[in-house]
């Protein structure tokens, strides 16, 4: 019985998996130059055998402080992003919490929130740079400051709408207690948003990521999985590229587990 | 209260939701409002709770504005859901008004488990909503209302989502509580054996506008068992009740 639940949530994935290493086994097939489409030195598109090699070798064939591990970048990167996703869930709730007592906030800055995210960041993350920079700051804060801006979007929407999502007789309860506005919050407002803090939080942790990283290639930054991917773009390595991804994808799908078993302990927490 | 009125601006000019509606309700009364839908029953006790407004005429809550009556925390409101917090257990939702008015903790904690006795729930303390039935979980927010000790109980129709075998005995628990404490109780129902079965008055309303269409006495002891409900005299006052009704919904 176990086992076929087990089975039932893993094949779905399995089943995408395939279909996704059989296109693109068919595009490296085609894409290359014959013969053997798949071991070219210098692939179109590399093919998965190729990329797994590249992402085992960068992962595990340098010691981890080694400037080639991509162990050593990924860490530097997911620094910058934790300490941007840390600003990020502080901030967006404080936007939110502001957004949901004030009628004026909602009205004039939500739409600024929303417009911010249409902005690039390619273009915003420069000017963060110089401006902090000009400021003496340098280092993991323009990053996490890029990271953040990224991040604390889904935190604000979402937080917006689990301030908010309580239901009118529970307002009312606490009216008719003569209830404070930072009793409402705390009593009411902050536990009713719990249920929709945590899957923003997830979005913002890989947003936070992404940010991190685009962070990194305006920068000259020297150390970070957006330092490699720059070094691999000029230098044409496709093969370094691709592996950085994996393990920028690898890394953002282990921090967003991290944070489902947090989510877990603190379900667990609140019914105890 | 005195002609008192609400009305709100409607698509086609202003709806009239209460119009000139009088009613002096005594300390250790039982009222009961019931009519048809959209005659201001809800309205009416929400003006006397101050979580809505009269547009016209007064209303007085124990001799002051329903809004020092609300700041005083002098009544206790149960709302037609049970609206308890489900992160909370019973007990805790139980404490939440008394942590409002800052009760140190040890206090709280015990007047809450005798307002949970009160309701008959001491042994659900530990349990949290979605582990209650709905009884219950209507039983713990009278308990909720009944732990900052308010003379006065506003009730929206708080049983009326309930089934029958429940109903009649949380009826028969809320009867016993009112005399055993000598609230003033003011109950919003659409059930007339609930009105008739509580009340020491009942009120029949009519809508467009709503209005008062007929007060009726019930003239049994203030001890009641359900086996009142089967006597002659309660099926006359019910009848009673009925025919006010009737005519309140003739006007629809």
């Amino acid at each position: 019985m176990r086992m076929t639940s087990w089975l039932r949530r893993a094949l779905p994935v399995a089943a995408i998996l395939c279909s996704v290493l059989a296109v693109w086994s068919v595009a490296a097939t085609f894409a290359n130059p014959w013969p053997d489409p798949w071991w070219n030195d210098r692939p179109l598109v590399p093919s998965p055998p190729q990329v797994a090699i590249a992402t085992w070798n960068g992962v595990f064939g340098w010691p981890v402080d080694s400037p080639r591990s991509l162990v050593y970048h990924a860490a530097v990167t997911i620094e910058a992003a934790l300490a941007g996703f840390a600003l990020a869930a502080v901030l967006g709730t404080a936007l939110a919490a502001a957004i949901v007592h004030s009628r004026l906030l909602d009205r004039g800055l939500l739409p600024w929130v929303v417009v911010s995210q249409s902005v690039p960041v390619l273009a915003t993350a420069p000017m963060i740079v110089v401006v902090l920079g000009n400021l003496g700051l340098s280092g993991l804060l323009p990053k996490a400051v890029i990271s953040a801006s990224l991040a604390f979007f889904p935190v604000t929407i979402g937080m917006c709408k689990g301030l908010r999502s309580a239901q009118s007789a529970q307002m009312e309860l606490l009216r008719t207690y003569n209830a404070s506005v930072s009793q409402v919050f705390f009593k009411l407002r902050w536990p009713a948003s719990i249920p929709y803090l945590f899957p923003a939080l997830k979005v913002a942790l890989a947003l936070a990521i992404t940010g991190a990283i685009v962070g990194e290639l305006p920068t000259g930054a020297q150390a970070g999985l957006g330092a490699r991917l720059l070094i691999a773009s000029y230098n044409g390595l496709m093969l370094l590229m691709w592996a950085t991804l994996v393990v920028a994808s690898g890394t953002a799908g282990l921090a967003v587990g991290a944070l489902a078993l947090v989510e877990r302990g603190f379900a667990r927490f609140l019914r105890a | 209260m005195e002609g008192a009125g609400v009305a709100y601006p409607s698509g086609a000019g202003v709806f009239q939701a209460l119009a000139d509606v009088s009613l002096d309700v005594q300390r250790g009364e039982f009222v009961s409002l019931i009519g048809p839908s959209g005659c201001g029953k809800t309205t009416l006790l929400r003006l006397v709770a101050d979580l809505a407004e009269p547009t016209s005429g007064t209303i007085r809550v124990n001799g002051g504005t329903p809004r020092q009556a609300r700041t005083d925390r002098s009544y206790g409101y149960v709302f037609q859901s049970p609206a308890l917090y489900p992160w909370r257990t019973a007990l805790a939702n139980v404490m939440l008004p008394l942590e409002i008015i800052g009760l140190p903790p040890a206090e709280r904690r015990e007047r809450a488990a005798k307002a949970l006795e009160a309701v008959g729930l001491a042994q659900a303390a530990a349990r949290y909503p979605w582990q209650l039935s709905g009884g219950m979980q209507q039983r713990v927010s009278i308990a909720r209302a009944l732990s900052l000790r308010p003379e006065l109980l506003l009730m929206d129709e708080p049983f009326g989502a309930l089934d029958e075998i429940t109903r009649d005995k949380l009826n028969l628990h809320l009867t016993d509580l009112w005399r055993e404490r000598g609230l003033t109780v003011i109950f919003v129902t659409h059930s007339i054996p609930e009105a008739v079965f509580l009340s020491t008055r009942v009120v029949a309303m009519s809508a467009n506008p709503g209005r008062i269409s007929r007060v009726i006495e019930c003239p049994f002891p203030r001890q009641r068992t359900l086996d009142l409900r089967e006597t002659p005299q309660f099926l006359a006052v019910s009848q009673q009740v009925r025919d006010a009704l009737s005519d309140a919904y003739a006007h629809d």
